[in-house]
C-alpha cells in the first residue's frame, strides 16, 4: 500500500514539475509557429494550422526588425568562439599551476581569482563605456570579447582546477624521466587528460554569451 | 609556515601570469577608473565639466529618496527570491533524490531553466503574463470565471511577478547543488536514523540539514550576490516600472549611467554594490576554500 501511494506521489509531483517547466516553453514555441492573426486571437487558439512564416521572416525579411537577424547571430557566434578560445587557453594554464603545481601563495591567488568572479559585471560596464569610447573599441566586436574573457577566466580557472587536482599520480615526474621539458609535460599529459573536461567548461562558457544584455547594449551597438 | 620561493614556484607562476595580467588590465583599470570618477561630479550631457566633489556622490546616494526606495525594493526582492529558491530548491532536491522510474529524465527537464538565457525567459513570461492577450489570464478566467483576470504588471503585482520569474529561473541551480550534496551523505547515517525510528522531519532536521550545511551556505551566498545584481529579468519585464515599484539597485544603476549619463554618480553606486558583494564574497571564499587539514 505504502509503495503504491509512494509511486502515485512520485508520478504527480513529476507531472507537476514537468508542466511548470515545459508548459511556458511549449507555449512560446507554439507562438513561434502561429500566424500573426492566430497570435492575437482571443480566446487563445490551441489548434491552428502551423506556419514557418516567422522563422522565414527573421532570416529573409529584415524589414521586420531594426537589425538583420543573421548579422546579429553571426556576431554572437564569432564573439562566443573567440571568447571561448582565449579564456580557455589562459585559464587552462592558470588552473594547471594552481591546481597541480601549487606554488607558494596559491591560496592567496585562489582567493583573488574567486574574488574577481564576484565583481558585478554592471560595475565594470560604466567605466568600460568611457574607456572604450576614448580608445575606439566602442562599437566593435573586441570591445565585447575583452571583458567577456576577463569575466570568464575566474569561473573557468575555478572549474578546471578541480579537474587538474583530480588527476592521479605524478605525471610530471614520469614525463621528465621520459625527457620532456616542463611545458611538454603540461601539454602532452595534461592537455590530453583534460580535453574531455574542457568540453564541460565549454558548456558553461557558451551559455553566458547571451545572458548579459547590458554589456552588448552599452559597449557594442552593431 | 612560510616557504622560500623555489625555482619550481617561479615556474608555476609563469603559468598563472598571463591570466592574471589579462584580468588585471581588463578588470582593475576600469575598477580604479570608476573609483576615481566616483569622487567627481561628471555628467555626459548638460554640464559636462568634471568637478571634484569628494564624498558628495556617496552622501547623495545614502540620502536620495529614489535610492532609498530602490534599496528597500532590492532588499524585499532579495529576501523573497532567496528564501523561496532555497526552500523550493531543497524540497526539489529531496524529491529528485528519491529513486523512482523516470528520475533521470525529470532531472534533465528540471535543469532546462538554467540553460536558458534570462533575456529569453523574461520575454517568454512577459508574453504569458500579458494583461489582455496572455495565456495566464485566459486560464485563470476559464477556471475562476470572468472578471478574475489579474493585472500582472500593475503597481501591486509587478514585483511579485518578477520574483516569481526569478524563482522559476534559479530554483534549479539550488536544487542541483543540494542534490550533489545529498549524494555525498553516507547512506549508513540515514539508515541508522531509520532504525532508531526517526520521523521524516527528524531525519531532515538532525541528519540531512547538518550534513548539507556547507552546500546550503554556498548556494545561499551565490543566490544572494547574484540576485543583488539582478538586471536582465526586471529590465526586460518592467524596466523598473510601474511607478518604480520594481526599481532594483541594478536597474537604478543602469538608468543613472546610461539614461541620465551621471557617470560620477553611477560610479559611486557601483562601488557601493561592489562593497556589499565583497562582504558576501569574502564569506563565500572562506567557506569554499576551506581545505581538509591533512595533505
Amino acid at each position: 500500500m505504502r509503495k503504491v501511494l509512494n509511486s502515485i506521489f512520485n508520478f504527480f509531483v513529476s507531472l507537476l514539475l514537468v508542466i511548470i517547466v515545459v508548459a511556458p516553453l511549449m507555449w512560446m514555441f507554439l507562438m513561434s509557429i502561429k500566424s500573426e492573426a492566430d497570435i492575437v486571437a482571443w480566446p487563445p487558439k490551441f489548434f491552428f494550422t502551423p506556419t514557418l512564416e516567422n522563422y522565414k521572416n527573421i532570416f529573409l525579411n529584415p524589414a521586420n526588425s531594426r537589425l538583420s537577424f543573421s548579422l546579429v547571430l553571426k556576431n554572437s557566434i564569432i564573439i562566443t568562439i573567440i571568447t571561448l578560445i582565449v579564456s580557455l587557453a589562459l585559464s587552462t594554464l592558470s588552473s594547471y599551476a594552481l591546481g597541480r603545481l601549487k606554488p607558494v601563495g596559491y591560496r592567496g591567488l585562489n582567493y583573488l581569482i574567486l574574488g574577481l568572479r564576484m565583481i558585478p559585471p554592471i560595475a565594470i560596464v560604466v567605466p568600460l563605456f568611457i574607456i572604450w569610447n576614448n580608445i575606439g573599441l566602442y562599437d566593435t566586436i573586441w570591445g565585447l570579447i575583452i571583458p567577456y574573457v576577463a569575466i570568464n577566466i575566474p569561473l573557468a580557472t575555478w572549474l578546471l582546477e578541480g579537474f587538474f587536482e583530480a588527476i592521479p599520480g605524478n605525471l610530471e615526474d614520469a614525463a621528465s624521466i621520459d625527457g620532456c621539458t616542463g611545458f611538454q609535460a603540461f601539454r602532452k599529459n595534461h592537455s590530453t587528460t583534460c580535453s574531455s573536461r574542457n568540453s564541460s567548461y565549454i558548456n558553461f562558457c557558451i551559455l553566458p554569451f547571451m545572458e548579459q544584455p547590458y554589456t552588448p547594449s552599452t559597449t557594442y551597438n552593431v | 609556515m612560510k616557504r622560500i620561493i623555489t625555482a619550481k614556484d617561479k615556474y608555476a607562476y609563469k603559468y598563472v601570469l598571463p591570466a592574471l595580467i589579462f584580468m588585471g588590465v581588463v578588470l582593475f583599470i576600469p575598477l580604479f577608473f570608476s573609483l576615481f570618477t566616483s569622487f567627481f561630479k561628471w555628467d555626459l550631457i548638460g554640464d559636462t565639466r568634471k568637478r571634484f566633489v569628494g564624498l558628495k556622490n556617496y552622501a547623495k546616494i545614502l540620502t536620495d529618496e529614489t535610492m532609498r526606495s530602490s534599496f528597500f525594493i532590492t532588499v524585499k526582492f532579495l529576501f523573497w527570491t532567496v528564501l523561496l529558491e532555497m526552500i523550493l530548491g531543497y524540497l526539489l532536491a529531496l524529491f529528485l533524490n528519491r529513486p523512482f522510474m523516470g528520475n533521470k529524465v525529470i532531472r534533465i527537464i528540471i535543469l532546462i531553466p538554467m540553460m536558458l538565457s534570462p533575456t529569453i525567459v523574461a520575454l517568454m513570461w512577459k508574453i504569458i503574463f500579458n494583461g489582455d492577450r496572455g495565456i495566464a489570464n485566459y486560464l485563470i478566467e476559464s477556471i475562476f470565471g470572468p472578471g478574475s483576470a489579474i493585472v500582472w504588471f500593475s503597481k501591486e503585482n509587478a514585483l511579485k511577478t518578477v520574483i516569481f520569474v526569478d524563482v522559476w529561473l534559479n530554483t534549479p541551480f539550488v536544487a542541483l547543488m543540494v542534490l550533489a550534496g545529498l549524494q555525498g551523505i553516507p547512506t549508513e547515517l540515514i539508515e541508522a536514523a531509520e532504525v532508531d525510528g526517526a520521523s521524516v522531519f527528524q531525519k531532515n532536521r538532525f541528519i540531512i540539514l547538518p550534513s548539507l550545511r556547507q552546500v546550503l551556505l554556498v548556494a545561499l551566498i551565490f543566490r544572494t550576490t547574484f540576485n543583488l545584481r539582478q538586471f536582465p529579468l526586471p529590465w526586460i519585464m518592467t524596466s523598473g516600472g510601474p511607478a518604480g515599484v520594481t526599481n532594483l539597485f541594478g536597474i537604478e544603476l543602469y538608468k543613472q549611467a546610461f539614461s541620465f549619463y551621471h557617470i560620477g554618480y553611477s560610479s559611486a553606486m557601483s562601488w557601493i554594490l561592489i562593497a556589499i558583494t565583497f562582504v558576501f564574497s569574502v564569506f563565500y571564499t572562506r567557506i569554499t576554500l576551506r581545505e581538509p587539514d591533512k595533505k
